[in-house]
């Protein structure tokens, strides 16, 4: 037999193992036998093996250059480097099936391993049985989706023999080029390792629910999934617009593309869980919202499964148009009943004991926190569907853009970054007026001092006239709509105040925890800041996050509302001022790419860029008769164009010189003879983004943070539960 | 009672918000064979899903023709002062956003946005608009406007 032929005969077997897995936990809680219990959580371990080995075998296809297989013949081929090659097993549709059913079985591995501790526990042993039924459904589903999907199935010979006319087995296809960028192989696994990991805190929680213990004991046990699966996503997230930055030539990294937006739309309720799931350990509330964010988050994640591979909604990427995506729909609907039905069935057990008693509270800042990011979600899925809602309900064919998702979460956003600072400073359950205030006070002050650093900026840009709209007579008037149309402009100040705010709140507390201990237990100003953080990691951990997002949120408000675009055409060595800013760019060097080695051929453009001491407002193209001499060089660019003769692909690669207050990017549109009749000219797309890197430190800030508060505390029992 | 009267309101504003940009920010989206049909001038709306026949002018205006991916009988000019992003070439799949223009028969396009390659479909082509020389190439002079390639 085949090694691909085995590779399918594994993923049948493991199909039927799934079955005997979840029959073994129905029989061990009928009989009240524990021996079925263990048996079915040893099918998990044999699960990972054959799911694993069914994986294997679709990478030695791709590693030894299987192209009679369909699959490995259109994301692969002979000259592609050993790393892309294997990542052919996510590149596309059919594996990436696979490769998420290959982490859903190595998630639910882990889960039943850490079992064999948690069942010594009475509510650990009566929820295991269950975890393994649910487990087991959600994992037949995705090998199901696999096996029908088949990576594996070979290429017809006819289609064969069209292709490669002596009858041997053709090179592949390829990877499209776009995608041959070592971010791209990094972002799908990690992207998948968050959103898959949603599927044990949601099966613990079903669990919990089927066995009738609602008590925190799932959560305890979960929490630490749920942060590293919640910080898995982010980073993916992140990933995917690192992706976009450096490889698509748009100069931007996030475009409220249904794509991206699939992404997001689980991390928005994940994170309102993560936050949620702290109120009901500190003070036994939430419990039914609690469920209900968990059941919301897997959906989404079924829901962006579902949106990337069914063509439901229009994007400028291409999606898969079969009908595999629609095999999603039941699923989604078995999910939601079945999650309605437990909560309605169990909702005596759900009652938590206290209630919210004061605006001034910890678990009121949580609440809305809560209400925030569900909006989020529920903004961003109807503005993502749109385009579909106002089709087949209105009947009208409309489509919305950045402006709308702009104008809608730019104040969500805002309120959340503020809500971000002011929760660590309430108390649980009430806080003094008199408290609160002194606490918010000089992060406050901080706040209003960048904004009042950032005030010449702003006013210096054109975004204060956005106040005014034409009066049709050729003038101006006051109009306050333009107010909310323009709100991302207001939004800039406000942003920045925040998170400083956020930033001077956390280091406040800092000091505050190290002052006492260095005053009441006699350490060292050097030994005590090391003892609160890794005392307490969780909260601190958590606080890292905080002051990552606030980095990352200046990031894109200064980027987004700074930037300059330009697009220009210059002769060679012809400076031109970039306009509105004290910069000029000049083409100095043009070469060919010999095609050595790589699949491809093309040319390199070198472009000096230079700064003045001014700012020039017009440009002065081909030259513009202006001395530049004097100018500074600030950066060097190399763009690329390159021609991929097999896939008939010509791809523009950007150039990018980074540093922490600017980006210089140049996309490379094309050579043509000038338009004066003199030589040549190029024409091009230059940005210059300010502080895209903070966003990306940002993040670096989050992964930190997420592990930093998953890690188990010093002196404290690092089981599951305690 | 007081929270749920407070979440609300606020979750009312947010519909509120979200009817307001939808009303006002979401434009119009036709296909080239209703577009032809109905001739919205001067209205700023979308061209979706439409196939690129022929470029006839490869910049400073970009100039081309597309149809419906489907349906190639009816072909509408377009007319850009934008650098064609990557990917642009005949054949391949574009959506515009500009306006049309009855005096110019001809839709005015303020952005373009070709299909952008996922994981998930690779689309084969046709030609590019602009391909790198080979090494030892020189460029082509520009076709003047309105004259078609052969």
């Amino acid at each position: 037999m085949d090694v691909l032929e085995f590779g399918r005969e594994l993923l049948f077997l493991a199909v039927c193992l799934t079955v005997v897995i979840f029959f073994l936990a129905v029989i061990g809680v009928l009989l009240k036998d524990r021996r079925y219990v263990v048996a079915s959580r040893t099918g998990f371990y044999a699960l990972l093996v054959l799911i694993g080995a069914s994986s294997g075998c679709l990478i030695y296809g791709f590693m030894t250059g299987k192209y009679n297989i369909e699959y490995i013949y259109r994301y692969s081929e002979r000259s592609l480097g050993g790393p892309f090659k294997f990542a052919g097993l996510w590149a596309g549709l059919d594996g990436s099936i696979l490769f998420w059913t290959l982490l859903l079985c190595g998630f639910s591995a882990i889960a039943a391993f850490q079992n064999r501790w948690s069942a010594r526990h009475p509510v650990g042993r009566r929820i295991e049985p269950y975890l393994y039924m649910v487990l087991s459904s959600v994992i037949f589903f995705f090998i199901y989706m696999s096996y029908s999907v088949n990576p594996f199935e070979e290429m017809p010979l006819d289609e064969r023999l069209l292709r490669s006319p002596d009858g041997q087995v053709p090179d592949g296809h390829g990877l499209n080029p776009q995608l041959e960028n070592y971010w791209m192989a990094i972002h799908p696994p990690t992207l998948y390792l968050g959103l898959v990991g949603f599927t044990i805190p949601f099966a613990f929680s079903m669990a919990s629910l089927m066995a009738r213990e609602m008590g925190d004991y799932w959560i305890k046990v979960t929490r630490r999934w749920t942060l590293i699966v919640w910080t898995f996503l982010t980073i993916g997230i992140i990933l995917g617009g690192l992706w976009a930055y450096e490889m698509l030539g748009w100069g931007g990294y996030w475009a409220w593309d249904p794509v991206e937006n699939a992404s997001i739309l689980p991390w928005f309720v994940g994170t309102a869980f993560l936050h949620s799931v702290m109120v009901q350990e500190r003070r036994d509330m939430l419990k039914v919202w609690n469920i209900i964010l968990i059941i919301a988050t897997f959906f989404m994640t079924i829901v962006a499964t579902y949106m990337t591979r069914s063509g439901v909604v229009e994007s400028v990427h291409a999606f898969s148009e079969g009908d595999v995506g629609n095999r999603f729909i039941p699923f989604m609907i078995g999910v939601a009943i079945f999650g309605s039905f437990l909560i309605g069935l169990r909702m005596k057990y759900l009652k938590g004991t206290h209630k919210l008693e004061s605006f001034f509270s910890r678990e009121a800042a949580f609440f809305f926190n809560n209400l925030i990011l569900v909006a989020l979600c529920a903004t961003v899925y109807f503005l993502s569907m749109y385009g579909k809602i106002s089709h087949d309900w209105l009947m009208i064919r409309e489509k919305t853009g950045i402006p709308v998702y702009t104008m809608v979460t730019t104040p969500l956003f805002l309120l959340l970054l503020l809500l971000t600072g002011l929760g660590p400073q309430f108390g649980w359950v009430k806080t003094s007026k008199s408290v609160f205030f002194r606490r918010v006070f000089w992060p406050t002050i901080l706040g209003l001092v960048a904004c009042i650093i950032c005030l010449p900026h702003w006013i210096s840009s054109d975004y204060v006239p956005a106040v005014m709209a034409p009066d049709g007579q050729g003038g101006t008037r006051f109009d306050p709509w333009v107010m909310v149309d323009k709100i991302h402009y207001y939004s800039t100040l406000l942003g920045i105040g925040f998170s400083v705010f956020i930033v001077a709140t956390v280091g406040l507390e800092l000091y505050r925890s190290v002052r006492s201990r260095v005053k009441g237990r006699g350490e060292t100003w050097m030994d005590a800041p090391l003892r609160v953080v890794f005392g307490n990691n969780r909260r601190y951990g958590g606080y890292i996050v905080h002051i990552g997002m606030a980095l990352l949120a200046v990031g894109v408000i200064w980027s987004s509302n700074f930037r300059v675009k330009e697009e220009m055409e210059i002769g060679f060595q012809k400076p031109a001022v970039i306009p509105g800013t004290p910069y000029v760019v000049e083409w100095v060097k043009h070469e060919d790419i010999p095609q050595k080695g790589i699949p491809y051929y093309g040319e390199k453009v070198d472009f000096v860029i230079k700064k003045l001491d001014h700012v020039h407002p017009v440009a002065d193209a081909q030259g513009g008769g202006h001395d530049h001499s004097h100018a500074v060089p600030v950066a060097t660019l190399q763009p690329e164009m390159r021609r991929y003769d097999k896939q008939e692909v010509t791809i523009s690669i950007p150039a990018i010189s980074r540093n922490f207050i600017n980006d210089y990017y140049i996309h490379y549109a094309m050579r043509r003879p000038s338009q004066a009749g003199q030589g040549e000219s190029i024409a091009f797309t230059i940005f210059v983004n300010p502080t895209v890197n903070w966003i990306w430190a940002g993040a670096v800030l989050m992964l930190l943070g997420g592990i930093f508060a998953a890690l188990p505390t010093p002196g404290k029992r690092t089981g599951l539960i305690s | 009672m007081k929270f749920a009267v407070i979440g609300a309101i606020f979750l009312g504003s947010i519909g509120v918000l979200l009817w307001i940009s939808v009303a006002q920010g979401s434009i119009k989206r036709y296909s080239v064979t209703e577009m032809l049909e109905k001739r919205p001038s001067g209205e700023e709306c979308r061209v979706d899903n439409s196939k690129i026949l022929k470029i006839i002018k490869p910049g400073n205006p970009l100039k081309f023709t597309v149809s419906d991916v489907e349906n190639e009988s009816q072909i509408l000019t377009v007319i850009s002062k934008r650098l064609p992003p990557d990917n642009f070439k005949e054949g391949g799949q574009v959506a515009m956003r500009g306006v049309f223009d009855n005096s110019t028969n001809a839709f005015h396009a303020v952005e373009l946005t070709t299909k952008c390659p996922t994981k998930y479909e690779a689309q084969p082509g046709g030609a590019a608009p602009y391909t790198p020389p080979k090494p030892g190439e020189k460029t082509t002079p520009a076709q003047p406007e309105g004259v078609q390639t052969p």
